[in-house]
């Protein structure tokens, strides 16, 4: 079989030899450096095991959240645990008959399927960000399929520029931790959602710290790695998860990077969870050093300022972080801040990473490519979709890789 | 067999003419509008109208005024398309706006026919969907005009009304500063009301079709539906809609039928081809029509949905003995219809899964076609569940692939073909076939 074409996804069963080959001949990982991130690793592959065990363990409830606009914080605070719903990348028949292939984003499909085929039967709630609606339509099908004790849907606003966003956040949020409130019939005391708040920014604190690590040539960290310990935040307890990034941060640095010098990649798009896609680009003498997009970056950047109205203090947050394109309008605030990460971590060459079907990254797609030009950073769509064909993606990458390397 | 089918009268609709005559009024006005020192505002508005009756009569574009006749000659449609595939906005982004993104970049929005160019005052976009946003986004940037954007929350709460209130106000001292003209309460109070009404008006013609036979089909629907698109905020709009429903309901004492059969009732969920319509004409070949559908329904009717799935026409504010005094309570009345009375505004979490069976029992309708469009996020969440529904209640049913707008993802002589399966597989035959064989015999 021609290693170059084989594709994964179809049931998971064909990985690509010729891809991990590679992959270990250009990242020389030391075992003692390997172990500190091969936690997140653990974690994010053993993440259902991980959320059944940790329910186990403090009787506690588990609630699943579509879209990082959830103020997870909220769910802390309500001693729950926040499990980000997401796929496996494998293709799944099951949802044939609820989301068409045709035109249902990848990504959507595939956490639907997850949830039909009971990988998630420990959640305890369901909670959604209204966000695109794709993520919308899965969300009302689980709902009727796969019941749920308690699900709530926060009205999201994607004005969030204009003034009257952060009052209509507030209030949503405040009606959010009401509604956890009547289903636990416990209060959330104003301390608990404090300590979560502490909690989710010291969190935010320890990787952006992290991130800059990649600010170097070579980088300190690979992409997967970031990429495993922000997906591994989405899943986990997050005292737990700073505490590892504590222990990241206090030993990395001391080790010789072992990582070779490649060229300076950003990751730019959709929702992307998919790590073996980002270790197929790494393998191919690239490091990925920043990305834009809510596996990443996105996700933690911009932390809660404290105000007496700790709902207030919730939206304002989530109003002013890295906006998501369904929230980025009339202002391309999304825009400078693609801009201002290329030029901090040196970027030489972007990966706009594109589920297909996303039309709200189809929209800025054509204004991103646009800019990074005007900063001489070439750019490259990858269009995600289940099944992948990695052999096509890696001889367009090899090409803009190639190209680069080719400049004087 | 045929002379066993009823055959029912037909008559044309007296108030056609005045239909056309709304139509034709609202795409000259871009043209005459900045004379008459009145607004030219840009934007997929269709919502909230009143809010700009507030400063007097303005024109209100589109995205480009040339939509539908781009959309009904394939060459031009092409030539947009294109375009904005051309600056980088990829195929299955809406097709619509694709179309009026090309509008754009080939410099056609703000021409008129004889070469004048009419810029516009401001984009307003209500955000029924993030693609009409981002359009907008994109529009203000290159006409380097000022935009402001209307949320359109997916849920009814205290919080969403207050937010919709909100930006209703917010948007009446954003415009007053930009244009400098002057808000009149009174204008916009007499706007709110023509817009419930003409909304309340609509579902009620919609409802007159649940009559065997169906006093109009679906294409007499789409084409009577626009002026409650473009200008439900005005006074003449209002009178057309009650001069139809008299007309629909007359039709309706006199047995007067869209058409001369109806051998079977079909509904069409979900937008249908824009530029082949005509697909609409292939059940009259059995004698069948296609009596509704939500995207004639919903798009512009005010409807209550009780728990067992009835739609229900709407009741006016003043209905409902509240009486619009004041901009507070006008206001109020504006975000009451669109969070409240607007199906088509809902979040796919909303929508009551029994819906679509209560419709079709309601309407007798035999059979529901529906239309996949991969480039309309927002009215296609919902569809394969809808699907499933149907398909649970045992009522025949017809999928078929398309664009609403981009002719190139349609399949014009496979939907008819299927078309023909679905209406053979409820017993029809052609009409033709039948005249035949009665020769024969």
């Amino acid at each position: 079989m021609n290693c170059d074409t084989v594709s994964r996804g179809e049931g998971g069963t064909h990985i690509d030899v010729r891809r991990k080959i590679l992959r270990f001949k250009h990242v020389r990982i030391s075992m003692d450096r390997g172990q500190l991130f091969k936690s997140f690793q653990d974690i994010v592959l053993d993440r259902h095991e991980y959320a059944k065990r940790w329910k186990a363990k403090t009787q506690g409830r588990v609630i699943g959240y579509f879209c990082t606009y959830v103020p997870e914080e909220i769910v802390l605070a309500a001693n729950m645990l926040p499990v980000r719903i997401i796929g496996s990348h494998q293709s799944q028949s099951v949802t044939d008959e609820l989301c068409s292939r045709n035109k249902w984003c990848a990504f959507s499909r595939n956490c639907l399927a997850e949830g039909l085929l009971g990988k998630y039967d420990y959640l305890d709630g369901l909670v959604i960000g209204a966000s695109c609606f794709h993520t919308q339509q899965v969300f009302a099908s689980w709902i009727k399929h796969v019941p749920v004790s308690y699900w709530h849907s926060l009205y999201i606003p994607g004005y969030l520029q204009g003034a009257l966003a952060e009052d209509c956040l507030t209030k949503e949020f405040e009606e959010f931790k009401e509604s956890l409130e009547a289903w636990t019939g416990k209060t959330i005391a104003i301390e608990a959602i404090d300590q979560s708040i502490d909690t989710y920014n010291r969190s935010r604190q320890l990787m952006k710290e992290i991130y800059a690590l990649r600010k170097s040539e070579p980088p300190l960290l690979s992409g997967a790695e970031a990429m495993e310990m922000v997906l591994a935040s989405q899943v986990m307890d997050k005292s737990e998860h700073n505490e590892m990034l504590k222990q990241v941060i206090a030993e990395l640095p001391s080790y010789k990077s072992s990582i070779s010098p490649g060229v300076r990649l950003m990751v730019i798009g959709s929702e992307n969870d998919d790590i073996e896609i980002v270790r197929d680009i790494e393998s191919l003498g690239a490091n990925i050093i920043i990305d834009d997009h809510c596996v990443g970056s996105r996700y933690f950047w911009g932390e809660i300022i404290p105000k007496e109205d700790r709902f207030r203090a919730l939206a304002n947050r989530y109003a002013q972080r890295p906006p998501c394109p369904t929230k980025d309008f009339p202002e391309r605030r999304r825009l400078d801040h693609i801009l201002n990460l290329a030029k901090d971590y040196h970027v030489q060459a972007a990966i706009l990473i594109l589920q297909r079907f996303c039309e709200p990254h189809e929209y800025d797609i054509p204004s991103i490519e646009a800019a990074l030009k005007k900063l001489n950073i070439p750019t490259l769509v990858i269009e995600l979709d289940i099944p992948m064909s990695l052999g096509q993606v890696r001889n367009r990458v090899e090409s803009l890789l190639e190209m680069i390397r080719l400049e004087p | 067999m045929l002379h066993h089918m009823k055959k029912y009268k037909t008559k044309r609709l007296d108030c056609w003419p005045m239909m056309k005559e709304l139509r034709r009024a609202h795409f000259k006005h871009t043209w005459e509008a900045r004379e008459k020192g009145e607004l030219v505002v840009m934007g997929i508005f269709e919502w909230f109208l009143a809010l700009c009756a507030g400063f007097g009569d303005y024109a209100n574009p589109s995205y480009g005024p040339y939509y539908t006749v781009i959309l009904r000659d394939q060459e031009k449609a092409l030539k947009c398309f294109e375009v904005a595939e051309a600056k980088g906005f990829r195929r299955d982004i809406c097709a619509s706006m694709r179309c009026h993104l090309g509008q754009l970049y080939m410099g056609l929005t703000e021409r008129s026919p004889t070469g004048q160019v009419v810029k516009p005052d401001f984009i307003l976009q209500p955000s029924a969907c993030y693609a009409m946003s981002k359009t907008g986004q994109i529009f203000s940037e290159e006409l380097q005009v000022p935009f402001l954007n209307i949320e359109f929350p997916t849920k009814d709460t205290r919080n969403t009304r207050t937010y919709v209130i909100s930006e209703m106000e917010e948007a009446i001292h954003w415009i007053e500063k930009k244009t400098g003209k002057k808000f009149s309460d009174e204008k916009f109070i007499q706007g709110v009301q023509n817009e419930w009404e003409c909304m309340v008006l609509w579902a009620r013609i919609s409802e007159l079709n649940k009559t065997v036979p169906a006093p109009l089909d679906y294409r007499q629907m789409w084409s009577l539906r626009i002026p409650n698109i473009t200008s439900r905020h005005k006074n003449e709009t209002v009178k057309f809609y009650q001069i139809l429903l008299e007309e629909v309901w007359d039709r309706v004492a006199n047995e007067i039928s869209a058409n001369p059969y109806e051998t079977a009732r079909l509904f069409h969920q979900f937008l249908p081809p824009f530029y082949a319509l005509d697909i609409f004409k292939e059940p009259l070949k059995y004698g069948a029509s296609f009596i509704g559908g939500d995207g004639a329904f919903s798009s512009m009717g005010a409807w209550m949905i009780h728990e067992d799935g009835t739609w229900e026409a709407a009741k006016t504010p003043h209905e409902r003995g509240i009486e619009l005094k004041d901009r507070t309570i006008a206001l109020e009345a504006l975000a009451d219809l669109y969070l409240a009375y607007l199906p088509a505004s809902r979040g796919p979490i909303w929508v009551k899964p029994n819906e679509i069976v209560k419709m079709v029992k309601d309407w007798q309708v035999d059979g529901v076609v529906l239309m996949i469009d991969r480039g309309c996020k927002t009215l296609s969440a919902g569809q394969e569940e809808q699907i499933l529904e149907l398909k649970k209640a045992g009522i025949p049913r017809m999928v078929y692939e398309g664009s609403h707008a981009d002719y190139r993802d349609f399949d014009e002589v496979g939907t008819l073909l299927r078309l023909d399966i679905i209406l053979e597989s409820l017993g029809l035959r052609k009409l033709e076939e039948l005249r035949e064989g009665a020769i024969n015999e």
